[in-house]
């Protein structure tokens, strides 16, 4: 690229224009050296114009471009027309038939999204609904009581004997005692998948608190490299409630942490997974409790 | 009668307004842009990746931009089609430059590997595919040249050593090529495909 030289006209008319203007001449110079360098990169810049529509240029030349196309309307205009020439090169290519099956998996893919959206919004809807349920408290029969408290003894045993050790696990401990405090505090019963099997203990949960208790009994014993895993399930998936193991009586009591506060899902299962837990259910579930 | 109206009605709706829908996550919107465009992606990708399968996959990928990232469209680009084209052709040309890197990194860089890179470009384009090209319209140097940086994503660096020619001279073939597109296309589509 040539550089821009001043003429001996335009020098000479710089000189005199510089004598007249002896005050301000170090404005007037830069004025004119802001348009020598706007005129120089101009011409450059028009060059490189096809290039960059292309994609040619390196990205310190592409950013150059990119500053002078936001202030020159004339490069910009020259800018769109070859735009219009890479575009017709893109559409200028072997027409291919595409195999059915790939719009057909697009677009059951969106559609399977969408109705994960509609019933996202759905159960937005539903969830006013869904909290007065909650606030009409629960009905127990009056057996129900007994069994509380001797739940309640079995869980203060428990505390005592191996739960609570830690800092966190006071943490928990504080959050297990608010939760027998609520008012509305519910009790799930916990299933079976096999229909002939009894009943295997209960959630106690609130609706408004993500920290549920979970107590269990006639579980099967498990080895050292198993445990069980809660899942919570709600419309829109599934996610992780915590592991734990039973003693050797086949009893277990659980704070179940969730993410979100326990009336927002619909279900609770329970599957037997590796030690550690697993990221999402890798064998059928073996209880399971509605939660709605 | 109802059906007869909504082919109507789909006929009038442009892009933007498809688009419009698809960001509020309707898939009857996908579904037309896709009917609309699909094949053009497909096309492009099959014509830069050279491999059906992987252009099916890239098809898809595109699509689920659309419907996911509906936003992205920026305005400064005229119309939603040349959009979608030119994110085609960047995946399929960073997917292309991965793929070469691997090579690379398998084989030593020497010259016979480089040719054996370069290889599917000598390969004669049969008539048929040859038909569709706009590039067909140019001098074989000034075709190779763009082909390879704008099709084949190589750096003119790259393009320059395998043509054993000077770099100024490659910018002024894909200079005068793409200057040569221009003023045909201003002319008036008369004799383009
Ligand atoms: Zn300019």
């Amino acid at each position: 690229m040539m550089p821009w030289t001043l003429g001996v006209s335009e020098t000479v008319a710089l000189r005199s224009a510089l004598d007249c203007f002896r005050c301000g001449g170090t404005e007037f110079i830069q004025a004119i050296r802001r348009n020598v360098s706007l005129e120089m990169q101009h011409s450059q810049v028009q060059e490189q114009i096809p290039l960059y529509a292309v994609g040619g240029l390196t990205e310190d030349e592409s950013a150059r471009v990119a500053q002078h196309l936001d202030v020159c309307p004339s490069c910009r205009a020259l800018w769109s027309e070859y735009q219009f020439v890479a575009a017709e090169l893109l559409e200028h290519v072997p027409p291919q038939i595409v195999p059915a099956h790939v719009g057909a998996r697009l677009l059951n893919l969106a559609a399977a999204d969408a109705r994960r959206d509609a019933s996202f919004e759905k159960r937005r809807a539903a969830r006013s609904e869904r909290a007065r349920f909650w606030e009409r408290g629960v009905t127990m029969p009056r057996w129900a009581f007994g069994l509380l408290a001797i739940f309640l003894l079995f869980l203060f045993g428990a505390v005592g004997a191996f739960a609570w050790q830690s800092q966190k696990s006071n943490a928990q401990a504080a959050q297990v005692q608010q939760l027998f405090a609520a008012r509305n505090l519910k009790f799930v019963p916990i299933r079976s998948e096999d229909a002939a099997a009894n009943d295997k203990g209960y959630l106690c949960l609130t609706a408004q608190n993500s920290t549920g208790l979970l107590w269990l009994y006639n579980l099967a014993p498990l080895d050292h490299e198993h445990v069980y895993q809660v899942w919570l399930r709600d419309n829109m998936g599934r996610e992780n409630g915590g592991t734990f193991r039973a003693d050797y009586d086949g009893r277990a009591v659980a704070v179940i942490q969730a993410p979100r506060p326990l009336g927002e899902y619909q279900e609770i299962g329970i599957t037997i997974e590796p030690t550690g837990g697993s990221l999402a259910p890798t064998t059928p579930r073996v209880f399971v409790g509605k939660l709605d | 009668m109802q059906s007869h109206s909504a082919e109507i009605d789909a006929a009038v709706v442009s892009d933007e307004q498809l688009l419009v829908q698809v960001l509020a996550r309707d898939p009857a919107a996908l579904r037309q842009l896709y009917e609309r465009h699909g094949s053009a992606v497909y096309s492009l990708a099959q014509y830069i990746l050279r491999d059906a399968a992987v252009a099916e996959e890239l098809t898809q990928e595109i699509f689920l931009t659309v419907w996911n990232k509906a936003e992205q469209y920026q305005a400064d680009y005229a119309r939603f089609r040349t959009w979608l084209l030119s994110i085609t052709r960047n995946r399929a040309i960073d997917q292309l430059r991965r793929r070469r890197r691997r090579i690379q990194s398998a084989l030593s860089l020497d010259d016979a590997s480089v040719a054996e890179e370069f290889a599917p470009l000598v390969e004669p384009i049969d008539s048929q595919r040859e038909l569709h090209l706009l590039l067909r319209h140019l001098p074989p140097e000034q075709r190779l040249a763009i082909e390879l940086c704008y099709f084949q994503g190589y750096t003119h660096e790259e393009i320059a050593a395998h043509l054993h020619i000077p770099l100024g001279t490659l910018k002024s073939r894909i200079l005068l090529g793409l200057k040569k597109l221009r003023a045909m296309l201003k002319d008036g589509d008369a004799h383009l495909p």
